[in-house]
């Protein structure tokens, strides 16, 4: 086999760098997704906690919307980013602890207080929160630019 | 120097051509992409890249799925561990060639030879 020239490494890792950088960049749409159900978090538990009767049945209504919207958008992307069945997991799954408990702990112990319900809103969607920002932006952009180095693929 | 130990040796084949490197580099980044996506990353025609592909998974480096999404085919494509490796030990070949200063690479356009300062993004 040839030896490529300078130039001819170097443009070869260019592209492949830029269709690199193309399609990590279309796997972002999780990020958005985590997110807009950790906004949804806050918004359902605090209207299960502070709203009675009627904030528990548009809590559950919302949520069910949430549910079939982000699945009918996530199910239409074209990209699956790396990791995102783990960051899934670990978000929802995390998100199902606190959420239970929030519910439990408040229903029993703080009925309608704000000084329990808004925290614990704000703490339901930190895992959600989390796994939507890992990678960071900061070691997903060393990525994207990694893949001139052997050790980064 | 022996001659078998030049890092060149060491490229892979299949993924020396640089649009196929390109698509190895690509799903590298991802999970699994759709054919589509891949073709508009790559910026290549569909039936380019259906050859690249047919030659990619024939070396067992791109795994193809076929799947519907609302009535309409889709066809996924993911890299393997293979194929994951392979583009480790070609960019790792790359490198050294690059980087060896050592190593004389000819200069672009001409026959003759020049010591080899490697690029900044190397």
């Amino acid at each position: 086999m040839d030896v490529p020239t300078r130039r001819e490494v170097e443009s070869t890792l260019a592209d492949a760098n830029g269709a690199r950088t193309t399609l990590a960049a279309r796997g972002g749409w999780l990020r958005k997704y985590l997110l807009v159900f950790a906004v949804g978090s806050v918004a359902v538990v605090l209207l299960i906690g502070l709203g009675g009767r009627t904030g528990a049945t548009v809590a559950t209504m919302l949520w069910l919307f949430l549910v079939a919207a982000m699945s009918w958008w996530g199910a239409r992307q074209r990209v699956i980013p790396r990791g995102h069945k783990l960051r899934n997991l670990l978000g929802f799954g995390g998100w199902g602890v606190l959420y239970g408990a929030t519910l439990l702990v408040g229903k029993s112990f703080f009925p309608s207080e704000p000084a329990f319900w808004v925290p614990a809103a704000v703490l339901s969607a930190v895992p959600l929160v989390l796994v939507a920002f890992w990678p960071s932006r900061r070691s997903e952009g060393q990525r994207r630019g990694g893949v001139a180095t052997a050790r980064n693929p | 120097m022996s001659t078998e130990r030049h890092p060149r040796h060491r490229l892979d084949e299949v993924i020396h051509s640089p649009l196929r490197l390109s698509i190895v580099s690509a799903l590298s980044a991802v999970e699994k992409a759709e054919f589509r996506a891949v073709r508009d990353a790559v910026e290549i025609s569909d039936s380019l890249l259906s050859k690249q592909i047919a030659l990619l998974e024939q070396a067992g480096y791109v795994a193809v799925h076929k799947a519907r999404v609302e009535r309409r085919p889709r066809t996924w494509l993911a890299l393997t561990d293979v194929g994951r490796e392979a583009l480790v030990a070609h960019l790792a070949a790359l490198a050294d060639i690059t980087q060896g200063h050592r190593t004389a690479l000819p200069a672009a356009g001409t026959g003759s030879t020049e010591t080899y300062a490697p690029p900044a993004r190397v």
